[in-house]
């Protein structure tokens, strides 16, 4: 299994990194996710939208709706 | 046989102990049990968007002192031939010597993703998941072959 949301239902319940999380609330934001997940709190929760764009959420943004997600240690891009 | 209490020792008493916990998710692992030096993943599954629906991934393991867990793996490798599903190269991704580069890696068929992790807390051996690990360092790869608008060269 790799780093991804498989499920997401009514429930607000959501596989991330392979491991079911639920999350209550209307809108959980990445935050509430974090700290549901018990990962480092300097963790960026990455978001993978239906396009296929992804991006790093902030903290306080609420998590976008039909996209995948994962959650990694804090990371550039070299070369 | 007593326990090998080296820098070496300790690196590889963590590399098998995170390579069992990681054992049931990636089918084939193995990790260097000489020098604790590298982490071989044999069928790493990668989403739409690319030449292969997996590839293999060989994770270099810093084996200074500090080594690992306290330093985070610095790049990864993975198949030389990679590409998008449209043919094209990749950003980020080195498939001939540089100065990052070992050639007797890309002799046997591994490019090298060029990806830096900025802030690292590993947690003690004996609270291995409260802290990043490998398999968080293998949820980055996977994010990373996600990102293929960064990745698809221009």
């Amino acid at each position: 299994m790799v780093a991804q949301k498989d499920m997401e239902d009514d429930m607000g319940q959501y596989v991330i990194n392979g491991d079911v999380v639920d999350l209550q609330g209307e809108k959980p934001t990445a935050a509430d996710l974090k700290r549901e997940t018990g990962c480092p709190p300097e963790d960026w929760v990455m978001a993978t939208m239906p396009g296929g764009e992804v991006q790093k959420l902030s903290d306080t943004q609420p998590l976008p709706k039909d996209a995948d997600f994962s959650i990694v240690p804090p990371f550039t891009y070299g070369g | 046989m007593a326990a090998d209490h080296s820098p070496a020792g300790r690196r590889k008493a963590r590399l098998k102990a995170e390579a069992g916990l990681l054992a049931p998710r990636y089918t084939g692992i193995s990790f260097d049990q000489m020098d604790g030096a590298w982490l071989h993943v044999p069928r790493f599954p990668l989403p739409p968007g690319w030449s292969k629906q997996e590839v293999e991934i060989l994770i270099d393991i810093p084996y200074g002192n500090p080594g690992y867990p306290a330093v985070a793996p610095q790049w990864f490798w993975t198949d030389l031939d990679l590409r998008t599903s449209g043919g094209k190269p990749i950003n980020h991704f080195f498939s001939s010597a540089s100065s990052h580069t070992s050639g007797e890696y890309l002799q046997k068929g591994w490019g090298h993703f060029c990806v830096h992790v900025s802030e690292w807390h590993p947690a003690s051996d004996r609270r291995i998941a409260e802290g990043h690990t490998l398999q968080s360092y293998l949820n980055l790869i996977a994010t990373i072959f996600r990102d293929r608008r960064t990745l698809a060269r221009r």
